[in-house]
């Protein structure tokens, strides 16, 4: 992975001194507190509702071990001894206290880690494929564009007030892992078969929250070294063009569908006219010396014995087969596998990890994994080369600390937002919601049956737990002071993105479980064959499972 | 420990503070033409222009060379487009002085300063102070911009750091 050389440490450890003294001023009263929001926003550091929650960058996803085990010990002398990890493959702190964020803001420096926008109107964490430098049918690995374009984006002087918040997401594999069309700017990599150059697709206007728009094709096969000036265009256009008396009206999608995708486009071309070339165009040096801190580990193949050894205990022990199953994914390197780690613990919210279950994975990278770990879209861990002579061991480690649940894409899988329990903005608590799910449907046996199903739940409008492109989508709302949750169907994500359908009136917390089971018994139904729960809802559509639902009302 | 930015700046000369009402030099709004009203066929007292977010200024374009003073006034400091707003003068060749007006904070002139501008007014003595102190700080950054348009990864080979 990366490795910060002194100036980019010198870039964080400058930010560092800086928020401390903008907190100070603060504390002090010498900074109005209207002031100090966006500036400790683009510092991750938001007021929730019982403490400041604090979201600590994880580009594109990847952590040293090193970093994860920070991580852990931060959370246990400035936190509660646990973390969350967000959609947007962040970390996040729920009870830190204001004035010793600067303190682990330090701390993160340490080990070149920063919490810069990862909030506030700016350019946020750019986010990639959870596999991306492991994935079979990859066309290339992402992951130095992704640096490239975190180290252009990182205080980037033009781009920190901009009229709302903006998401970039890449992918270079045809299954796209990253929901690019689910962002402000969505980037699509490829290879140029006949210069064996790297082409950037970028897609705009992608976005969840009160307007789910899926995103549009902007500009096919730019060349990647134009990438950063192109994106200084767009960003230009919506910077000075974008809503700023709304903020529901505010993000690049409300001005993309306002303009016109054509003349949108038209326009990025006049900013770009300016910019084409300048010295901010990609050089290829720099692109192959960041690319040299991806190289592939010295993967070691395993022995014929040790190969032997792994089939026979997948015929011998039904339980280590089907977590390898279930949890975990090819490799393209022959010899290894991807192993998942399931954030969705009993008795722990969707995405949370505890200090012992972080210093643990830490271990298993250290021991087993050359040192790296994910984090996922899914609210999810990754240990991404794992070669087979060790996966016996990782995953016996793994059940001690209640992280080898074979859940991995089943409905207990879920994507879930902190909600009321910790956000202020929420209409209702997600949480409970999610335990009640997982709660009534316990039986792997069950959820395999079911197959693969995506079930998002968002405490607001906001959706930040994604609810439209779930294929089960599940939203609080507010009914006249109380806790409702609304469900929508057929929602998706990935490559063939769409935004679900409402299925009808709201439902009060206690019968969310109840309304679940009959849509899940109405696909059991109606499925044909092997066909998953939303290649029925496809065939059959939607007012199957409106009736079943809504059938006492009649 | 080495900095790249450092021969770059020379951060005294470059800047002007003002604070309003009692700097001689501060440029009073009533001096500039509204940008909206001016005229490239206006006669030498429109030389300074007033730009407020989200006034369209792409006449100026043609006339930048005969502009003196082009002040951006910041309806609220989280409004942003006068970062744009002064990147593009620059990046089209404005070379007068360009100054940051209305509800902008301190902890804002960094950033406005590497998007061109190189006058700021403020409400206070203590807020220029302040500035000053940001201005003479020299910082690491990424991008190229309007006071070094390289970006760091064309710095790092020229100062032979990789
Ligand atoms: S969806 Fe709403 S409740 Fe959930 S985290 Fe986002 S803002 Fe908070």
């Amino acid at each position: 992975m990366y490795q910060y050389d002194h100036i980019d440490q010198a870039i964080v450890d400058q930010r560092v001194i800086q928020f401390r003294d903008q907190t100070q001023r603060f504390l002090s009263g010498e900074l109005a507190s209207e002031a100090y929001q966006p500036l400790r926003l683009q510092n991750g550091l938001y007021i929730q509702r019982h403490a400041p929650m604090l979201r600590i960058a994880v580009p594109y996803g990847t952590l040293s071990s090193q970093q994860l085990r920070k991580l852990a010990d931060i959370s246990r002398r400035y936190d509660r001894s646990y973390a969350h990890v967000s959609t947007r493959q962040n970390f996040q702190f729920n009870w830190p206290e204001l004035a010793r964020v600067p303190d682990i803001l330090a701390e993160l420096a340490g080990v070149q880690m920063h919490a810069i926008q990862t909030s506030g109107n700016c350019i946020r964490n750019i986010t990639t494929d959870e596999l991306a430098g492991v994935a079979l049918g990859e066309r290339l690995d992402p992951r130095p564009i992704c640096e490239i374009l975190r180290q252009w984006s990182t205080l980037h002087p033009e781009f920190a007030f901009l009229p709302r918040k903006f998401k970039i997401a890449i992918t270079a594999n045809p299954e796209d892992r990253a929901a690019i069309l689910a962002h402000d700017v969505g980037i699509d990599l490829k290879v140029d078969t006949t210069s064996a150059g790297i082409l950037a697709d970028v897609y705009v206007g992608g976005g969840l929250g009160r307007t789910p728009i899926i995103g549009n094709l902007l500009k096919a096969d730019l060349p990647v070294e134009h990438l950063i000036t192109y994106l200084e265009a767009l960003i230009r256009v919506y910077n000075q063009f974008g809503r700023r008396d709304n903020k529901y009206k505010a993000r690049i999608k409300i001005l993309v569908k306002a303009t016109g995708l054509t003349e949108f486009a038209e326009r990025v071309e006049r900013a770009w006219d300016l910019l084409k070339g300048n010295p901010s165009t990609i050089s290829a040096e720099e692109i192959e010396r960041v690319s040299a801190h991806f190289a592939l580990p010295d993967y070691r193949l395993p022995s014929e014995d040790e190969v032997k050894n792994y089939h026979d205990r997948l015929d011998s022990d039904a339980l280590f087969s089907r977590w390898i199953e279930r949890n975990t994914r090819r490799h393209k390197q022959e010899g290894h596998r991807i192993v998942y780690i399931p954030l969705k613990s009993h008795g722990l919210a969707p995405g949370d990890i505890t200090a012992d279950q972080m210093e643990l994975v830490a271990r298993l990278a250290e021991q087993y994994g050359y040192g790296i770990v994910r984090t996922t879209h899914q609210q999810n861990m990754v240990l991404p080369d794992i070669n087979v002579a060790s996966l016996y061991e990782v995953w016996q480690s793994l059940q001690t600390e209640q992280l080898a649940q074979p859940v991995l894409n089943t409905l207990n899988d879920m994507i879930c937002c902190p909600g009321g329990d910790f956000c202020s903005l929420a209409n209702a608590k997600s949480i409970p919601v999610a335990e009640a799910i997982q709660a009534r449907f316990e039986s792997f046996d069950f959820l395999y049956d079911l197959g693969p199903i995506e079930l998002n739940i968002s405490g607001c409008m906001n959706a930040c737990g994604h609810h439209h492109i779930g294929h089960i989508g599940i939203l609080g709302v507010d009914k006249k002071g109380r806790e409702f949750f609304q469900v929508c169907l057929g929602g998706r994500q990935g490559r063939e993105a769409s935004v679900g359908k409402i299925l009808g009136p709201s439902f009060e917390q206690e019968r969310i479980p109840e309304i679940i089971e009959i849509i899940l018994q109405t696909y059991i139904e109606h499925r044909a064959n092997e066909e998953t729960f939303i290649e029925t809802y496809d065939r059959i559509g939607i007012d199957a499972f409106k009736e079943a639902v809504y059938a006492d009302a009649h | 420990m080495q900095t790249l930015t450092d021969t770059n700046l020379q951060i005294q000369s470059r800047y002007q503070l003002n604070v309003v009402g009692e700097s001689e030099n501060l440029i009073l709004r009533e001096q500039c033409c509204p940008v909206t009203q001016w005229r490239s066929d206006s006669e030498g007292s429109l030389r300074k222009v007033l730009i407020t977010a989200g006034e369209d200024f792409s006449h100026l374009f043609d006339h930048l060379a005969s502009l003196s003073h082009i002040v951006v006034e910041f309806p609220v400091f989280t409004d942003g487009r006068g970062f744009s707003t002064a990147r593009e003068l620059r990046e089209r060749g404005y070379s007068g002085n360009l100054v940051a007006a209305g509800d902008f904070i301190v902890d804002q002139v960094d950033y406005l300063a590497r998007c061109g501008f190189d006058t700021f007014e403020f409400s206070s003595k203590s807020l220029a102070e302040i500035a000053r102190r940001k201005l003479n700080s020299n910082q690491e950054v990424y991008q190229g911009d309007a006071l070094q348009p390289l970006p760091l990864f064309r710095r790092r080979r020229a100062a032979g750091v990789i």
